[in-house]
Parts: structure tokens; C-alpha cells; sequence
């Protein structure tokens, strides 16, 4: 029998005319269908402590509200994710390295920084440094969460830690990505060495890459760019769930992005430029279709 | 203007969105835990993000973020969703035997509810346990209502054929 596609719904909704009504119970549909929205109808969910859930967010917020200023360079901007008991820990820390800066690139524009000994940093939007620079000739160390193109002098050990796994160098140029669940490291020049949580090591020269999944590498791949694609204003991919190229368009261009993303593998790259053509770029290959409005982007299956 | 970063504002905007926001994670995960979490982590980026975010996108932005947050966390779990079970209130008049296959009908429903497409689980559940109007289901998932009624009737099409295994 041929129903329009919406007549249980409208049933459901008590929406349907007598006819209407009366064909399907005709049909035995009705029984069917009034069993199932009588049992649904029992189901519950478990309360929601409102006033406890907004306590402990305000709790969380006052954590971050001096950090909160939109200020380019803010002082240990510590992650949010941080649990309570790590937050004393913080605290007690401050004392000590109260000397670090942090430099955030949000949307608007990736930034430059030149660190004392003249090694410089470019630093790709969405993403955060911190080092301690009072310190920098006993130790050049850099905290990173994001994305970074690095250009270091000669002299003792540069490193970079990431939540994934510590960078170390000795004059070079190399860039390192830790979105998506990965640390992506790619040396342009020079040699960097690349160091797992659990101590395993990869050694990189020039013009060669490796990635760092779920803290096992990747086989050494060659470069084909003399420079990372980012700062050419273009993003590249190979391989990654659309749902994280999707982010960093969002990072690119600083505008949400709704709708139905799936996660398929996506191999391609979107210009940084105009959001317009980097969208069909992306969506054509996935078979997605996308509207842009004034200030978010809505996703859908074609 | 007054914006998201003026505090009665914001705790308006929890207050009016936090339940919705959680059920919907809920609804996705069947993680209660996770999804109250998630909600704390999307207010929390709001808070942070207050000063560019339009007080009429705050609604969006914070459904955009719980989403993105938890397909990052999640990498296609089963879904269970686990219920309240709400008590008969027959329970007294009914023979043990109705009772019994009133319960594996039950369990039945709930695991066929566990293997819709996520977008009809969402709306099906809204309506039922929520009993939000279509049309306020529409607004929320920021779909038209004409879409809302299309999943509701193709998630009851599917519902309907546990009647041929019970």
C-alpha cells in the first residue's frame, strides 16, 4: 500500500483526518503503531541537576575568565581541559614560570614570533605556543597545541613538546600539526629527532615526513613542498575523516559549520582565500552539498 | 548590544539550552555521562568565545561545538541508549503472562530504537520522551519541519517491524 512518507508521523502528531484514520486501522497499522507510541511513551530520561550543572560551570568559567581577554599574548593560559586537582598543581607552578608567554593565532590571521637567539616561529590559526623566554639559553623549549612552521638557529637543543610526543632539533627548519589525534612532523631543512611517550625515536633530515598516530609512527615519507602548504594559504590532506578537514576550514575561516558531515576519508586541499570555492572543493569529492549564509555554513547530503 | 558575555545573558542562555543539548548528545552516544560533560565543554568554549559570538548564534554555535566535540571523542561506538524504565501504573490488573510479554516488548522497542539512523533516533526521541512539537524540533536541529516529519515516519516504518518478530 502507498502512504505519503509523512502519515505515521502525522498520526503520531494526532494530525491525521477520520479517512485517514480509518484506513489504517483497516490495514492494522493502527494496533501496530499505537503499541509502539504507547510503550515510546514510557521511556525516560534521568533528571538534569540544572542548578548543579550551572554551578559547576561558572566553577570552570572563573578558571579561564583572566584569560579570557582577547589580548595576543596572554600570560600560561593554561588548557581547559585540565582536571581540579591538576589546576593546584598549576597554581603552585605559577610561581616558578611566571615567565611564560603565550601567543594564541585565532582565526583571524596565523602570526609570526622571532625568539631571542633570532630562531622564528610562524605560528598557522587555531593554534597556541608557550615558552618561557627568560630561560631561553639554558633551555629553548615550546609548548604546542596547533600547528607551526619553525625556523631555528644553531645552538644547544631546540625542542618542542606536544601532548603526543617531544620534537628535538639542532638548527633547522621543520613544521609540526598536532590536530587531528596526530602529530604530523615535517622537516624542510637540517635534521629533527621525534620522541614517542613511550621513548621510541624517528630521525628526520631533510625534505622528509613522519606521523604520529596513537603513538606509533608512520614510515618515513618524502616532501614534495620546499615549504609547509599552509603558509602557501593553501591546506592539504591525505586520507583524513572529512569531519576534521571540516575543522580546519572552521579554524581557516572562523565560521561554524552545521549540518551532516561524515566522517569518509578525504584526500584534496581548499585555498585559504575564498571560502566559496575552498566549500566546493571539499563538498564535490564527498558528494555534499553546502549553503553559506551570512556567518555559518550548513553541510548536507546531495 | 547585550551579548553572550554578560553573565545573566549566558546563564539565560544555559538555562533554556543545556537540557536540549544534553539530550540531543544523549540521543547521538547514549552516553549520559558523556553528553553532561560535553555540555560543560560547549558552555565552557562559549564563555571563552563570548565576546564573537551573536547572542542568536549562541543556540547553533553551542549545538555545533557539543557535535564536533563528540565526534572527535566518540569514533563510532555502538549506541546504547540505556532508559529510565517509567512503571506501569496497571501493573496490578494485568495477568503475569501480559506483563511478561509487555516487557520483552519493551526490550525489543528500545534495541530497535538503539539501531535507527542516528537523525531518526534524534527526532523520534524528541518527540516522544521530550514531546516536543515538530515544528520545535525543526528549529532546533534547524531543519524544516517537513524533514522532521519525514524521519519521524520513516523511523516509526522501521519500529513497526518488531511487530513481526515479537
Amino acid at each position: 500500500m502507498f502512504y505519503e512518507e509523512d502519515i505515521y508521523a502525522r498520526y503520531a502528531a494526532g494530525e491525521l483526518t477520520e479517512e485517514e484514520i480509518t484506513k489504517l486501522k483497516e490495514s492494522g497499522e493502527l494496533e501496530e503503531l499505537d503499541k509502539i507510541l504507547k510503550s515510546a511513551d514510557e521511556l525516560s530520561l534521568p533528571d538534569y541537576d540544572l542548578d548543579g550543572a550551572y554551578a559547576k560551570l561558572k566553577e570552570r568559567n572563573s578558571q579561564i575568565r583572566d584569560a579570557k581577554q582577547p589580548t595576543i599574548i596572554r600570560r600560561l593560559a593554561w588548557p581547559l581541559s585540565i582536571a581540579a586537582s591538576l589546576f593546584l598543581i598549576a597554581g603552585a607552578f605559577l610561581f616558578f614560570r611566571n615567565d611564560t608567554t603565550t601567543i594564541l593565532a585565532d582565526h583571524t590571521a596565523s602570526k609570526m614570533h622571532t625568539f631571542k637567539d633570532g630562531s622564528t616561529v610562524n605560528i598557522n590559526k587555531g593554534t597556541k605556543i608557550e615558552f618561557d623566554e627568560k630561560n631561553w639559553e639554558e633551555a629553548r623549549t615550546v609548548n604546542l597545541e596547533g600547528e607551526a612552521f619553525f625556523e631555528v638557529e644553531k645552538g644547544i637543543p631546540f625542542t618542542v613538546e606536544t601532548v603526543y610526543g617531544t620534537v628535538e632539533v639542532l638548527g633547522t627548519s621543520f613544521n609540526i600539526r598536532t590536530h587531528d589525534e596526530l602529530l604530523d612532523l615535517n622537516c624542510f631543512t637540517g635534521k629533527v629527532k621525534v620522541t614517542n611517550k613511550s621513548g621510541k625515536e624517528v630521525v628526520l633530515t631533510a625534505s622528509e615526513s613522519v606521523q604520529l598516530t596513537n603513538q606509533k609512527f608512520s614510515p618515513v615519507k618524502k616532501l614534495e613542498d620546499a615549504k609547509p602548504s599552509w603558509q602557501q594559504g593553501v591546506s592539504r590532506f591525505e586520507d583524513v575523516a572529512a569531519t576534521l578537514v571540516f575543522e580546519e576550514l572552521e579554524r581557516q575561516f572562523g565560521l561554524p559549520i552545521f549540518g551532516e558531515i561524515p566522517k569518509t576519508p578525504f584526500t584534496g586541499s581548499f585555498g585559504h582565500n575564498n571560502l566559496n570555492e575552498a566549500l566546493t572543493q571539499i563538498c564535490e569529492p564527498l558528494g555534499l552539498d553546502f549553503t553559506l549564509n551570512k556567518d555559518e555554513v550548513y553541510i548536507k547530503a546531495k | 548590544m547585550k551579548g553572550v558575555c554578560e553573565e545573566t545573558i549566558y546563564q539565560n542562555i544555559f538555562y533554556s539550552n543545556a537540557k536540549n543539548l544534553r539530550n540531543f548528545i544523549f540521543y547521538k552516544s547514549g552516553n549520559m555521562a558523556l553528553a553532561e560533560d560535553l555540555v560543560q565543554e560547549a558552555f565552557g568554549k562559549l564563555w571563552e568565545n563570548c565576546a564573537k559570538v551573536e547572542l542568536e548564534k549562541a543556540k547553533s554555535y553551542l549545538f555545533t561545538i557539543a557535535n564536533n566535540l563528540f565526534l572527535n571523542k566518540v569514533a563510532h561506538e555502538k549506541v546504547v541508549l540505556k532508559f529510565e524504565g517509567a512503571p506501569h501504573q496497571d501493573k496490578d490488573v494485568q495477568s503475569p503472562q501480559y506483563l511478561l510479554e509487555e516487557a520483552e516488548f519493551k526490550k525489543q522497542l528500545e534495541a530497535a530504537i538503539n539501531n535507527l539512523p542516528e537523525e531518526q533516533r534524534i527526532v523520534f526521541l524528541m518527540s516522544r520522551i521530550e514531546k516536543k512539537k515538530y515544528r520545535e524540533i525543526a528549529e532546533l536541529l534547524e531543519i524544516s519541519v517537513k524533514t522532521v516529519e519525514k524521519r519521524m515516519h520513516l523511523a516509526l516504518v522501521e519500529l513497526r517491524k518488531i511487530h513481526k518478530k515479537v
